[in-house]
């Protein structure tokens, strides 16, 4: 089915369109790739909130919650992709709001896939861009 | 969770319920509108006492920059701020980039603050549509400071100045050509117009502006009695002007408040609501009619063709929606 498509799905099941937080956490942060991202995601449909830089995985709970999301995706600059994802999700269980489901990308080190899938990762983004392969996994998530 | 869940939760000031209470009121689906207006009907008398400004200006103008630091102000003076950002949805593919709170960096860390950006969207009534309801369950979590921002484009104002107690509309200075940058029906609305980025180089560009404007609003007839709206000058960056525009409103809400002027304004934004909320409940009757859905795609494309002229296709669609109204009825 074409993207467009289950987009439409999408809306009809939930009565809004999927929407996504695209997060700058951390302090060596993504911004241009991010901004890529969220353009990308936003042609294709989704509705796109973006966070100021340097956010805490708190400050990131947070938005996901008052924002309502219902994916946080965020791009690692870092070698602390293991902390922050261990602490989003900490976060996040903390505030009830375990369903929110979290994609990461940028430079990660296959060998650190199955820890991060553990920790509760959904996807794992292999660039820091996003193609249309991507985009259907990310609605897979929603079932 | 249960409506009264919802109520609860928004009633003990809970963050995530208040969030999920606005994504149902938004929701496009029938079940969540209904589930929605219960909601907010018993959410109705918790309601009412706060501060509600519009703020808008066009892209550019340093809008959400402005929020940040007016927000934290007033947070610091002990105010709990919910800020409601409406964004434009791309007409194209209907998504949305909401980028406000990226300027907003500490204020969107407050306690004491919520801030809810909502796509525009593409559906029934369009911008703004929800954002009433939104202000009551904002109130109604003990936020006595709600701000609507709205980007100055569309006719996004004429609504959401129809919903808050004072409208303020950003401008800039040195532009050269400042009055024809923005509408005159937005000025029309102004309770206040503000010069931002009065500030370094600016500052003696923004004095000039401030002049300018002045001149202009003094050919308005203003829309009320007790109030002539200023022109102020602020900066975000230095906080110049900032608590100025806050005096401001506070005067303004004690003079309208004395001259029962609130009070009327706030009745008759009711029966606005109302109104829209008739509107909006006619249109989508008139799609959700069996009659209506079967005939519209012949309709439609005899008028494409040139078969049926436009004026009596109209007539041919509310014919039907007249007829399977008073069957029903």
């Amino acid at each position: 089915m074409q993207i467009k498509q289950r987009i439409k799905r999408f809306i009809k099941r939930e009565g809004r369109r999927p929407r996504i937080l695209v997060s700058n956490m951390g302090r060596k942060s993504h911004g241009q790739d991010t901004h890529l991202l969220a353009s990308l995601l936003a042609e294709t449909g989704f509705d796109v909130d973006i966070s100021p830089l340097h956010q805490t995985p708190r400050g990131t709970a947070r938005m996901a919650i008052e924002n309502d999301v219902h994916l946080i995706c965020f791009l690692c600059a870092e070698d602390n992709h293991k902390k922050l994802v261990t602490d989003l999700v900490k976060v996040l269980k903390a505030e009830n709001a375990e369903n929110v489901g979290i994609i990461i990308g940028g430079d990660i080190p296959p060998s650190d896939y199955d820890f991060l899938y553990g920790a509760g990762v959904d996807h794992i983004l292999n660039s820091a861009s996003i193609d249309s392969q991507a985009i259907n996994r990310l609605l897979d998530l929603f079932g | 969770m249960e409506t009264q869940d919802y109520i609860d939760g928004v009633l003990a000031k809970n963050r995530r319920i208040v969030a999920k209470t606005i994504t149902l009121i938004e929701s496009s689906l029938s079940a969540h509108q209904e589930k929605a207006k219960t909601i907010v009907d018993a959410l109705l008398p918790h309601a009412g006492k706060a501060v509600r400004i519009g703020i808008t200006g066009v892209p550019g103008v340093g809008k959400s920059t402005y929020i940040e630091s007016f927000g934290l102000q007033l947070v610091a003076q002990g105010h709990r701020v919910a800020v409601l950002a409406v964004d434009p949805s791309s007409s194209k593919s209907g998504g949305s980039i909401m980028g406000d709170k990226t300027r907003m960096e500490k204020l969107s860390l407050e306690q004491q603050a919520f801030i809810r950006p909502s796509p525009s969207g593409g559906t029934l009534g369009g911008v703004a549509r929800r954002t009433r309801e939104t202000i009551i369950v904002c109130e109604a979590a003990g936020f006595d400071v709600i701000i609507v921002e709205t980007v100055g484009v569309g006719q996004s104002e004429t609504t959401v100045a129809s919903m808050v107690d004072f409208f303020l509309v950003l401008m800039l200075a040195g532009a050269g050509d400042e009055l024809q940058g923005i509408k005159k029906g937005v000025l029309e609305l102004a309770d206040a117009i503000a010069i931002n980025k009065a500030d370094g180089n600016n500052i003696e560009n923004a004095k000039k502006a401030r002049i300018e404007y002045k001149k202009a609003l003094n050919l308005l007839t203003p829309s009320s009695k007790n109030w002539s709206p200023p022109v102020l000058t602020c900066s975000a960056v230095t906080m110049d002007g900032i608590d100025e525009i806050w005096q401001t409103i506070l005067d303004h809400r004690k003079k309208t408040e004395a001259a029962g002027e609130l009070a009327e304004k706030r009745s008759q934004q009711a029966l606005e609501w109302m109104w829209a909320l008739v509107e909006e409940g006619l249109i989508d009757r008139f799609y959700k009619n069996a009659e209506i859905k079967n005939s519209l795609p012949k309709i439609i494309e005899a008028v494409k063709k040139g078969e049926t002229g436009p004026t009596v296709a109209a007539h041919q669609l509310l014919f039907l929606n007249d007829q399977s109204g008073s069957q029903s009825g």
